[in-house]
């Protein structure tokens, strides 16, 4: 595999007709960014997979040699958004607003990579706040792909942090390392929105999950009809 | 409606659709060709296709756009790869025409594997296709991703032998990514396009308009793109008049290598293979003589 070198500056790609369909609970108007796809399932132990699946690494690995590859997802990271999304945005004008992990802050489980994420890559002087929180656990939708929580259910189990409500800018950047079907962020926008109506919200993922094309026909088939006719 | 469609909160992000329109609204200039676009590419390094050319001339093209992909015939549909973006592999970086859009279907991961193109002719003789198979075979064993195509004759064997041994291959098309041609390969394309990966560079507004004698110059162009992908190309069986031969030129011209069947050699009809060792094609023996030219361990 060809190494990628992670000092390159690379393009946003914005969620746009042809791409939003499976991002279901992202509406036409919304204003969602990527920096790459993120394939689930393709047999491949590809780049952009491994760099998710490390900066996701739960706190339980803290103590086995796994831990050190979210240290270092989360550098090779920080290089990718100080290149790529830091020189964007207009700091003056925004608040960044990472989206809160599925545990809530008590629990061990409390993974506020994110948010460290932002703190390394942005200048001291962002307007960077864990403004949104969770009141109570609330079951992972990546590991609960079957059952994933609506997003009228993460709306009614966050809130606004109040002691951090104050002088929210003009726009508002949520941040978030997997956009599967936007439930997270809808959830996050209303909650912005009702207390804050004229902001306007941007979404920022580091990937979207990229969908295998569904499957028309087995093998067998395909190569019984005309393996022979050349 | 999709109103903020072409709305933008940064100004260097891109938004697919605008910038499939810009690509093709590019390839609707009377003189474009390959070479013309490539060229403006470079000129112009580090830019999109949205910004080489005015909104105007390609914001009429959205709504044919939308229905052509969303609406396609074609039971995958047809994503968009463009240069600096962090999928991009940057193996084709290193190609001499550079190609900055690709349309594609399927697993962009292919592109980050060494690729080794096998093509020839599209009427092959009986020992022909027997070679195909072994070589396709050695090379997939040898973790290789097979590179073709997707004509008839060597091509469609190439890629079925590669599918077989349950290696990886690619299709490179000559017509665009919603077309199917030839129809016989039809259920082969299919199946590139959902198990393996399939891409074509050619505009599907421009070959919409254009006569079949048009569009025919899309073949070649396609050959170069395939030996631009690939780490080398070795060639079956071929005529002297064949569009293999432009493939041959553009692997030497892009410094890949390049293979020519010993088979080839000793056919007394052609005259091609000597001209092109001469200018630095390797004979091929046996399949030896293929591998100890590429480096196993990379």
């Amino acid at each position: 595999m060809v190494q990628k070198l992670l000092q390159d500056q690379y393009r946003l790609i914005k969620i746009d007709e042809l791409t939003i369909e499976k991002h279901y609970h992202l509406s036409a108007d919304d204003n969602c960014y990527y920096l790459m796809e993120y394939k689930k399932d393709d047999g491949f132990d590809n780049q952009e997979k491994q760099l998710i699946l490390n900066f996701k690494k739960k706190l339980s690995t803290r103590n086995t040699n796994q831990w050190q590859y979210k240290g270092i997802a989360i550098a090779k990271l920080t290089a990718l958004f100080k290149n790529s999304i830091v020189p964007q945005v207009g700091l003056d004008h925004v608040t960044l607003v990472p989206i809160p992990p599925s545990k809530c802050r008590t629990d061990a489980e409390y993974d506020d990579r994110m948010y460290q994420l932002l703190r390394k890559s942005f200048p001291t002087n962002a307007d960077l706040r864990e403004l949104l929180y969770n009141i109570e656990n609330i079951r992972s939708a990546h590991d609960n792909p079957q059952n994933r929580p609506t997003p009228q259910e993460l709306q009614a189990n966050m809130a606004i942090n109040p002691e951090l409500a104050n002088e929210i800018r003009e726009t508002v950047i949520l941040f978030d390392d997997v956009l599967t079907s936007g439930g997270h962020f809808l959830a996050c926008k209303n909650i912005i929105r009702s207390a804050f109506p004229n902001v306007n919200i941007i979404g920022i993922f580091i990937s979207r999950t990229f969908w295998a094309q569904p499957d028309p026909f087995e093998f067998d088939d395909f190569m019984e009809d005309d393996w022979l006719d050349f | 409606m999709f109103n903020s469609a072409i709305d933008n909160a940064f100004s260097s992000a891109i938004i697919p659709l605008k910038e499939i329109a810009a690509y093709e609204a590019l390839w609707l200039e009377s003189k474009a060709s390959f070479k013309t676009i490539a060229n403006l590419f470079r000129q112009n390094p580090g830019r999109l296709p949205s910004e080489l050319i005015h909104e105007e001339f390609y914001k009429e093209l959205y709504p044919e756009i939308k229905r052509l992909i969303q609406q396609s015939k074609a039971d995958y549909k047809a994503n968009i790869l463009i240069n600096e973006t962090f999928d991009y592999p940057s193996g084709l970086k290193d190609a001499l025409e550079q190609v900055e859009v690709l349309y594609y279907a399927g697993n962009l991961d292919y592109l980050q594997t060494r690729g080794i193109a096998i093509v020839g002719s599209r009427n092959p003789s009986l020992n022909g296709v027997k070679r195909a198979e072994k070589i396709t075979k050695l090379l997939v064993d040898d973790n290789f991703t097979i590179v073709s195509g997707l004509a008839k004759g060597i091509d469609a064997v190439a890629h079925k032998t590669a599918i077989k041994q349950k290696g990886r291959t690619i299709a490179v098309l000559g017509t665009p990514l919603n077309t199917y041609y030839p129809k016989e390969n039809s259920k082969l394309q299919n199946f590139i396009a959902h198990h393996h990966l399939l891409i074509s560079q050619v505009p599907f507004v421009r070959y919409s308009k254009q006569t079949p004698f048009g569009n025919k110059l899309f073949f070649p162009e396609r050959n170069k793109t395939m030996s631009a992908l690939s780490e080398a190309t070795v060639i079956i069986e071929a005529s002297d008049t064949s569009g293999t031969l432009i493939q041959a030129k553009a692997a030497l011209q892009q410094n890949r290598k390049l293979f020519i069947l010993e088979s080839c050699f000793q056919n007394p009809n052609i005259t091609w293979p000597a001209k092109f060792e001469e200018q630095g094609a390797i004979r091929v023996k046996d399949y030896d003589d293929i591998i100890g030219a590429l480096d196993l361990k990379r």
